[in-house]
């Protein structure tokens, strides 16, 4: 093991490796209890995520979306070009491009942070957030049931039809050669599915069939959560090695030879 | 007016939405850009939602410094870091993209980064002795538990190879395969059931907001 000389502090690179390790260790001091430089670094957390999305929305979203748009239209309006300003060609049918129309959203912004500059017309914001939800449930109806219910229920009963060769053909899909484990599989992940379904069945008292059911349901439930809790284990444990790996190799320059 | 208008526009917005998804939008052209445009007015907003929550923070912060509170020396900490990042992504970026500002990059690499990343490797120690009370073997439910959690994270570790060679556990029973069989079958058949409930939970609130009987988006309702 051969110990370097610290990152060296003169530099930029290396008055960034010294605020990183500074930052790590604060937050590594609540470990032992609730401190000054826990609550430091916790704040500064905040707020530099903060800044820091403040910025990445505006350049990757706010601006190419919406000021650039609206400053093509304005010039175009400069221009005398109406229809071009408000995205419409020479015939008057709606172009891709929205320029002024984006004054739309520009408004419905502005409403919406009417609730920091105007009490009285604060009630504005609601038409904003009915704007952005309805929106939003709107999509959410049919991509809610294509993605997440009818392709969920298709592919729990996908394999039997692939180990069919006249079913997999019929329904355009690949043919496959089934083993006794893909068999076994196959059933394995219909009766957890349909079993932890039914565990979530309210509608009847939970009485013979059902019982058994709900009772299958809890178990692949349990595995599943069991995993889940297993997975998220070892990635936070994969954080912690990173950082431990930034603070003895990159602050402390420890290398192992 | 203050509810009437509100309720009338989620009807209409998520109305046309949900049929829109099934007109062939290629062949009317209204339609699709109508759709897209409601799309993009989305993307927009959800930015000043966010600058909503931002502003929030910083007043709820500011009233803690105004109020002259045990703890508003933190609230200094918020309110300055948030304004200087901010300032240097805002003001200091040149050109289209801000990948090419230096200085936002370099606050990135050596604030950001290192905190999110041990804030949430600190979970690691409470997950530990949260594991500790959770993989308490009392029941049949418990036990599955903690049998699926030990088995995925031995088998995910090179040490799952190696106890699994040395107990002789080949192919399909040696500890990584059955990590993995776990995640591939039992773990996807219950993740499977709570996405289908998800979707059918989302559809029908979805149904209930355009239909205006759920209308907690607009608040107490004064």
């Amino acid at each position: 093991m051969i110990l370097n000389l610290i990152a060296p502090l003169g530099t930029t690179e290396g008055l960034g490796i010294w605020i990183a390790a500074f930052l790590t260790l604060c937050i590594f001091s609540f470990l032992y209890k609730d401190n000054p430089f826990y609550k430091f670094a916790e704040h500064l957390f905040v707020g530099v995520s903060s800044g820091y999305y403040i910025s990445i929305y505006y350049w990757n979203t706010l601006k190419p979306n919406m000021i650039d748009e609206l400053v093509k239209g304005f010039k175009a309006l400069g221009q005398g070009n109406t229809q071009k300003a408000f995205g419409l060609d020479e015939s008057g049918a709606v172009m891709a491009e929205p320029h002024l129309r984006m004054l739309i959203p520009l408004m419905l912004g502005i409403f919406i942070l009417l609730i920091f500059i105007s009490r009285k017309n604060a009630w504005l914001s609601r038409i904003s957030f009915a704007w952005y939800i309805g929106v939003a449930s709107g999509i959410a109806i049919p991509t809610a049931m294509s993605t997440r219910v009818l392709l969920q229920a298709q592919g729990s009963i996908r394999d039997f039809c692939s180990y069919n060769s006249d079913c997999a053909t019929s329904a355009g899909l690949d043919p496959q050669v089934a083993t006794t484990a893909l068999w076994i599989n196959a059933f394995l992940l219909l009766i957890g599915t349909l079993s932890a379904l039914a565990y979530f069945f309210f509608s009847l008292p939970s009485k013979g069939a059902l019982k058994v059911m709900n009772k299958v349901g809890i178990y692949f439930l349990m595995i599943s959560f069991g995993a889940s809790f297993g997975y998220t284990v070892m990635a936070r444990i994969s954080l912690l090695i990173g950082r431990l790996q930034f603070l003895f190799y990159e602050w402390l320059g420890i290398t192992i030879s | 007016m203050k509810t009437k208008l509100p309720v009338t526009i989620a009807f209409l917005t998520g109305l046309f939405m949900a049929f829109a998804y099934f007109v062939e939008r290629d062949n009317v052209a209204w339609v699709r850009i109508l759709y897209e445009e409601l799309n993009q007015n989305n993307i927009v907003l959800a930015v000043f939602v966010l600058f909503l929550g931002v502003g929030t923070l910083l007043i709820r912060h500011a009233k803690k410094i105004r109020d002259k509170n045990s703890d508003s020396i933190y609230s200094w900490v918020v309110i300055v870091s948030t304004l200087a990042v901010a300032y240097i992504g805002l003001f200091q970026t040149t050109g289209e993209s801000i990948g090419a500002n230096e200085n936002f990059q370099w606050i990135f690499n050596n604030f950001q980064v290192p905190l999110s990343a041990t804030m949430f490797s600190l979970l690691a120690f409470f997950v530990a002795s949260a594991a500790y009370r959770a993989f308490r073997a009392r029941n049949t439910e418990a036990t599955l538990l903690l049998i699926a959690a030990a088995i995925v994270m031995i088998g995910r570790v090179p040490i799952g190879s190696v106890i699994s060679d040395s107990l002789s556990l080949t192919g399909s029973f040696s500890l990584p395969a059955i990590a993995e069989w776990i995640l591939d079958i039992p773990n996807t058949a219950a993740k499977r059931a709570i996405t289908i409930g998800i979707g059918l939970g989302m559809t029908a609130t979805a149904i209930k907001i355009i239909f205006g009987i759920e209308r907690t988006y607009m608040g107490s309702g004064k």
